[in-house]
């Protein structure tokens, strides 16, 4: 059976005294419709902020949207919104201080990030030039470390919404040209370092200087050259040590 | 045997930093470097010793009582004589 739904078309309110904060009689009542936003949610996480020092959970317009409701819950029925928020903000109200204080510090994070991708994609333009020059045969000027720190920073960049980095690193290895003219600049880079490394030599021994120098390659550390990681993992590694006495007999 | 495989005893985002650097393999060639792998695994929150040792071979050192990830990673290595 059908329910019959009744509608309330007029309606005349005597009194509303079931409220969170009382106000003297005569104050006036505001029926608001909202589907996310609880005030005393987002006061008492303010506070935590403040006073706390917590990391701010919601938007700077979030903060504001619940300082408004509160500027409106104290409005006098001679002033505007305005001048109620004005109010509230100067009298030293613990909350209100809260939520100002909450949405600066978003506000600030948000000015900080910002600038910090600035930093990121001028270096990624950067890299993506120098690849580019590469890849017509100019000789590598930057390290593998710095062209695979673009690859990773075109990955953060060019994710989708609800994409981690490793997956949107993997979806770029597929089908960006970019990532691979990266891999090539750093490619290029290793082979410029390789070279000065087995110029020198290690050894003395020419196949195992092309063994230790290909595992520098691969476990060099961020900033570390080729033949500084060759030289490291000659000192450090316990099977470089005993392939290195089996060369040499000693 | 569900519940002891490797796979199954690793995070979701360690599933990812390994599917990343096997496509990255095998797009360019080329095995990816450690220096890379820690990056990319510590962008994604994945546990880094575990995701360097599953895909250079080499055990950076860590403590596999705080890493089950790492432990893991350790006990699959040792299971297939290459630890």
């Amino acid at each position: 059976m059908k329910r019959r739904r009744r509608i309330l078309r007029s309606l005349d309110l005597a009194e509303v005294s079931a409220v969170d904060r009382p106000a003297q009689e005569g104050a006036g009542a505001i029926l608001r419709k909202s589907n996310t936003m609880n005030t005393q949610d987002i006061v008492k996480e303010a506070v935590g902020v403040h006073v706390d020092g917590q990391e701010p959970r919601y938007k700077a317009d979030e903060y504001e949207a619940a300082l408004l409701a509160i500027a409106r819950m104290e409005q006098k029925p001679s002033e505007n919104v305005v001048d109620a928020m004005a109010r509230v903000a100067s009298n030293g109200n613990p909350d209100v201080t809260a939520l100002l204080f909450a949405a600066d510090r978003v506000r600030a994070r948000d000015a900080a990030s910002v600038g910090k991708s600035n930093t990121m994609n001028d270096n990624l333009s950067a890299i993506l030039s120098e690849a580019d020059r590469v890849s017509k045969g100019a000789p590598p000027t930057v390290t593998r470390d710095a062209a695979e720190a673009a690859m990773l920073d075109l990955a953060k960049r060019e994710a989708r919404p609800g994409e981690s980095v490793a997956v949107s690193f993997a979806r770029l290895c597929e089908s960006d040209a970019r990532m691979q003219k990266l891999y090539d600049l750093g490619h290029a880079a290793d082979v410029a370092e390789e070279r000065v490394a087995l110029a020198k030599g290690a050894s003395g021994d020419e196949r195992f200087d092309r063994l230790l120098v290909d595992m520098a390659r691969l476990r060099k550390r961020a900033g570390e050259t080729v033949e500084q990681c060759a030289s490291r993992l000659l000192h450090e590694d316990a099977t470089i040590r005993d392939a290195y006495a089996a060369v040499h007999g000693c | 045997m569900a519940g002891h495989t490797l796979l199954d005893r690793l995070s979701r985002e360690t599933l990812h930093v390994l599917a990343a650097a096997l496509v990255f393999e095998r797009a360019v060639g080329s095995v990816m470097g450690e220096e890379a792998v820690g990056r990319l695994a510590k962008e994604e929150g994945a546990s880094v010793p575990a995701c360097i040792l599953l895909v250079t071979g080499h055990d950076i050192g860590g403590d596999d009582a705080r890493d089950p990830e790492l432990k893991a990673a350790r006990a699959w290595r040792a299971s297939t004589g290459r630890n």
